[in-house]
């Protein structure tokens, strides 16, 4: 239901036009999760806030980029054609496409009561009166698992822990009822016990929803959990992208295998940590080539330094950028 | 590792009061975000302190450092040997210790939980800690060099601007700084790289113990591993141990020899890592390492359902703090506080029904 | 898609490689300023002041005559519009028409009348009175004089006592800009000791301290400047009526500084990287010179240009209404006092020339203040 292609972003800052998002394709189906991985600088956040024109003013998209969206009721929009600050974009953001971030106070306003946002909300997108609004917007924080949501409703966002903020926010989101969900690292700052109950919650509402969601983070295992495709990205580009299963069971790409080898286990408990040698590039040093091959043990000069690695598709619903996949970079290894 | 004892902490309680203003009076009410607290760190060990929010872990590092102050309890540092047990001193009897403090450092222990301003100052060459939060702990208006600097220069413990620099050359380069970097601000470098620079800064004295407060959970997940690495190879050449606090147990279970488990203000266990981690004794514990998601699509994600929300440190439970949210609590639970005990050599646990527990994982 | 080949970088790649590492070995100051330009209306306003500041310092040199001098032939004068052409043809050098006096009709009232006939040309760096520049340095040449030095131009017009207001104007930039600096920074020097010692202790001595600045702030002002101003003895000369306005306009402006400067303090105070240095052992004086600071200097400069406009207005309010500077000595608000009757704004409108003076002073200021806030914050990298 979402088709992005070759999306690029440019920002004009004080250390000159950074390019942090280049050339980046995927797409969400509907009822699916997809996962964005990545680390900070990888550009996951700005991708994703471009699919609603959330950017700041000094940015700019690339001609190249499409963003295809279909609403609910089956037409297409074009994303990338519409105006920042159209009518259209304002009925699309919370109607269409909801959006939950790290931190839940980012999204309430703490002089108006939780209920108060989300009546406001839903009859925005809903268009009903206040009383089938209040209804609703109990009903809904009972379903996150807010208990007491008759009294709960009418506290304040400080009022509440960090847990029940979190389900709150994911409650206002849903309220206006969208059709793809895009969570922003939304349990990055859970505790490990919220956050597993969070996640849960997550994973049922969108079975009972049948809603696609976008979810963005930095932990593996959390995408294990709850994304059924996943795509790594490395410094504005998707490097890897399939089916989760298939991606952490065989990597394809240097970084995901890094990254993969990175992560601490409670099973691996005597053995040095592998990280990924050398350091992130600043998005305004972008390396020529493959973005990737100044930290890649399996580089391969005259190639990867030169030239950015098309996608390829070494298996169905798999796509890599690495030479090493290609006949070229088979017959130069 | 040198098995001796290095700080012992004793029955550490950290108590604010909260006030809650009404039309006219005022309520007083205690939040005892550390209650009771019991542990020692010996020499060259990393002792991993996990726990949520509201468990008090933060606090009990500061107050280990004084940079909160505790409001009962003992916090003894061992220096080298034996004890002399010094207690508060000010004003005359302070001057004249002043004169034995460098045989303080080398040959006694000292009570830091009860020593005044100036003392303390002297001893803050021995400790320090290395903040979570790598944009807001480094001075954005002052060069690396000066950053890293900093203890030396403040403390008056060095003052030849030569071997200043030569020590902070060292630290750097140990850190993997460079030159380079000596001479730029705060404003140029990554997470990364400015917890590096946190790194240099809290070793620079050559401390005995450092206090690592969440300084890698804003990290990324390869520069985490770079880290915890770097951390390590540290330990290994300077012999310095570590308090190593933080909330995801993945990343503690590598840092450390022993982890210690907190929950609203108490400990619930402690042992050594991997007993701690295939044996735990508390449903706590136990609930935690189950909800950890494993970067395993086969892997069992089961988490142990636990009702309701982490409790206010200010409405803490009575009798043991977890009885309302634990699978397992019975009517004692809720009445009696469990007692800190060793359950088996060196694996402490707070619960009523330890024994009867058996929370065992498989070892791969 | 092929790119640039890694050995050789292109001129405009090294170029920007060479202002990133520039941009990271920055120091904060560099920061701002570098923000700080971007702002054009502040650099534009910035240029103003300067350029006024300069034409106060040299206040001697730019004014043709002397800020008491009368030109008995030209009272009430409109000002006189230098010239490069009339009805007998053009000239490269300026000049303006020969003044004499006649004495009108209906009003009795002296006038001048320029004669078509007569050219005094005009010439920059000419001869004029003599006077010492800032007081000591002897000078006789002007920005812009009169070749006929009996003739006297007045580009601004003239008073009711044939005063040029242009003269005038610019010593009067001289001591209004003056007070607005000395008056300042009495208040910030009382302001750092009371708001730092309340910031930095905190507890019972921020408290008290707290209250008495609440007191003084909320003393009224204009009762109390003419109690001072009957209070100034008569006989005091000029000089010392000016410092004690000064040093009023100073007693009175630190609360709001004060709380600035303490709100500020109690914020640095629980920064991580204060807790840092407490924890690496420095000492109170250290923590506060080095790091706190420094900290909050950028966010008090800031505060202390907005200080500049009130204090201009509240020397020029209280001139003009009689209480503050008396003549002879010149300030915008003494000027201004001049133009205070519906008879100014009938017939010698241009004595309120000096009050562009005041708009554009505080205004300049104001701008100047609203791009320092912008430009000062250290956290902010977005353009």
């Amino acid at each position: 239901m979402l088709e992005v292609e070759n999306l690029s972003i440019s920002f004009r800052t004080d250390e000159g036009l950074i390019t942090p998002v280049q050339g980046v394709s995927f797409s969400v189906e509907k009822g699916k999760t997809l996962g964005l991985v990545g680390e900070s600088g990888s550009g996951k956040s700005i991708s994703t806030k471009a699919l609603m024109r959330l950017l700041p003013g000094n940015s700019t998209l690339s001609p190249e980029t499409r963003i295809r969206y279909t609403a609910k009721d089956g037409r297409e929009i074009k994303i990338d054609e519409v105006k920042p600050g159209a009518r259209a974009l304002r009925k699309l953001r919370g109607g269409e496409i909801g959006m939950i971030f790290q931190e839940p106070m980012a999204s309430f306003s703490p002089v108006y009561t939780v209920g108060n946002q989300m009546i406001e909300t839903i009859r925005l997108h809903r268009g009903v009166g206040k009383r089938e609004a209040r209804d609703l917007a109990v009903e809904m924080l009972d379903k996150v698992g807010i208990s007491n949501a008759p009294e709960r409703i009418d506290q304040y966002p400080h009022e509440l822990s960090g847990g029940m903020r979190q389900r709150a926010m994911i409650a206002l989101a849903l309220s206006a009822g969208p059709a793809l969900l895009i969570a922003d690292e939304p349990t990055t700052a859970l505790d490990v016990t919220i956050q597993a109950q969070v996640l849960e919650l997550m994973r049922d509402l969108q079975r009972d929803l049948g809603m696609a969601m976008i979810f963005i983070t930095h932990d593996l295992g959390v995408i294990a959990q709850i994304a059924d495709e996943v795509a790594v990205m490395y410094l504005g580009t998707i490097v890897e992208r399939g089916p989760t299963r298939d991606v952490i069971r065989s990597p394809r790409h240097p970084y995901t295998q890094g990254l993969l080898k990175a992560i601490p286990s409670v099973d691996k408990l005597h053995d040095r940590l592998s990280p990924v040698p050398g350091d992130i590039p600043s998005p305004s040093e972008r390396p020529s080539g493959c973005p990737f091959h100044t930290r890649c043990s399996e580089a391969l000069t005259g190639l990867c330094d030169r030239t950015v690695p098309d996608e390829i598709s070494p298996a169905p619903d798999r796509a890599v950028r690495c030479w090493l996949h290609t006949e070229e970079g088979r017959s130069a290894a | 590792m040198n098995h001796d004892v290095l700080i012992e902490v004793k029955n550490l309680e950290v108590r604010f009061p909260i006030r809650k203003k009404k039309l006219f009076s005022s309520e007083v009410r205690q939040l005892r975000a550390v209650d009771d607290v019991s542990f020692n760190i010996r020499r060259g060990e990393t002792v991993g302190l996990v726990g949520e929010s509201g468990s008090g872990k933060t606090t009990v590092g500061r107050a280990i450092l004084r940079a909160i102050d505790p409001t009962g309890g003992e916090v003894i540092f061992h220096a080298n040997g034996q004890d002399t047990d010094l207690t508060q001193a000010e004003g005359e009897e302070l001057r004249r210790f002043r004169q034995h403090m460098n045989m303080v450092f080398s040959e006694g222990s000292v009570k830091l939980s009860s020593m005044g301003p100036d003392r303390l100052r002297l001893f803050r060459s021995k400790m320090s800690l290395v903040f979570q939060d790598p944009y807001s702990s480094l001075n954005p208006r002052m060069t690396v060099r000066d950053i890293i600097a900093e203890p030396l220069v403040a403390s008056g413990m060095m003052k030849d601007r030569e071997a200043i620099d030569a020590r902070v050359r060292d630290i750097a380069g140990r850190c993997k700084l460079n030159l380079e970097h000596l001479r730029r601000f705060p404003h140029a470098f990554s997470g990364g790289q400015r917890q590096r620079i946190c790194i240099a800064r809290a070793l620079v004295s050559r401390p005995d113990f450092v206090v690592c407060d969440e300084s890698v959970s804003a990290l990324d997940v390869s520069i985490q591993a770079e880290i915890v690495n770097l951390l390590k190879d540290l330990q290994d050449e300077m012999g310095v141990a570590f308090l190593f606090i933080a909330h995801d147990l993945s990343v503690v279970a590598q840092m450390s020899h022993r982890v210690a488990v907190m929950y609203v203000g108490k400990f619930v266990e402690y042992a050594p890592t991997e007993r701690l981690f295939f044996h735990p004794r508390h449903p706590y514990t136990h609930a935690l390492l189950t909800a950890i998601p494993q970067a395993d699509p086969d892997a069992e994600f089961d988490p142990i359902r636990l009702e309701g929300e982490i409790p206010n440190p200010l409405d803490a439970p009575s009798g043991c703090r977890f009885h309302s949210r634990c699978p397992f609590a019975r009517e004692r639970c809720s009445a009696d506080t469990p007692e800190w005990r060793e359950i088996a050599p060196d694996h402490h646990v707070a619960c009523h029904f330890a024994e009867e527990f058996d929370f065992s994982r498989p070892q791969l | 898609m092929v790119d640039a080949t890694p050995d050789v970088l292109s001129a405009a790649e090294e170029k920007e490689r060479q202002k990133r590492l520039k941009y990271y070995s920055a120091s904060q100051w560099t920061l701002i300023w570098w923000r700080f330009r971007r702002h054009k209306a502040a650099i534009v306003a910035g240029s103003f002041l300067a350029l006024m500041a300069v034409l106060g310092l040299f206040a001697e040199f730019v004014a043709p005559y002397g800020p008491t001098s009368r030109d008995t032939k030209y009272i009430d004068g409109a000002p006189q519009m230098p010239m490069f052409c009339d009805q007998n043809g053009c000239s490269l050098q300026p000049f303006i028409h020969g003044v004499s006096t006649k004495r009108d009709p209906v009003t009795l009232r002296a006038i001048s009348v320029s004669d078509p006939d007569k050219r005094v040309y005009i010439r920059f760096f000419a001869k004029g009175e003599a006077t010492d520049l800032l007081g000591f340095i002897p000078i006789d040449r002007h920005l812009f004089g009169l070749d006929d030095e009996k003739a006297k131009l007045h580009l601004w017009g003239t008073d009711d006592l044939g005063r040029d207001v242009f003269s005038r104007t610019m010593y009067a930039t001289r001591t209004s800009l003056s007070i607005g600096v000395m008056g300042v920074l009495i208040s910030f020097v009382l302001a750092l000791l009371i708001g730092g010692i309340a910031g930095y202790a905190g507890g019972m001595t921020d408290n008290v301290i707290q209250r008495v600045t609440e007191v003084v702030r909320v003393v009224p002002i204009i009762p109390l400047y003419m109690g001072l101003a009957a209070a100034m003895p008569k006989e005091w000369s000029t000089t010392q009526v000016y410092f004690a306005m000064t040093l009023i306009l100073g007693l009175f402006g630190w609360p709001t500084l004060a709380r600035r400067i303490r709100s500020q303090l109690l914020s640095i105070r629980n920064e991580d990287y204060v807790v840092a240095a407490r924890l690496a052992g420095a000492r109170p004086g250290r923590i506060i010179g080095q790091h706190m600071l420094p900290s909050f200097t950028s966010f008090i400069i800031v505060d202390l240009v907005i200080s500049f406009p009130y204090m201009i207005l509240s020397e020029t309010a209280l001139s003009f209404v009689g209480l503050g500077l008396r003549p002879p000595t010149v300030s915008w608000g003494v000027l201004l006092q001049q133009a205070q009757s519906v008879r100014v704004i009938e017939q010698t409108p241009w004595l309120f020339i000096p009050a562009i003076f005041v708009v554009g002073a505080v205004l300049a200021f104001t701008v100047i203040g609203d791009g320092l806030r912008d430009a000062a914050d250290p956290y902010s990298e977005a353009s």
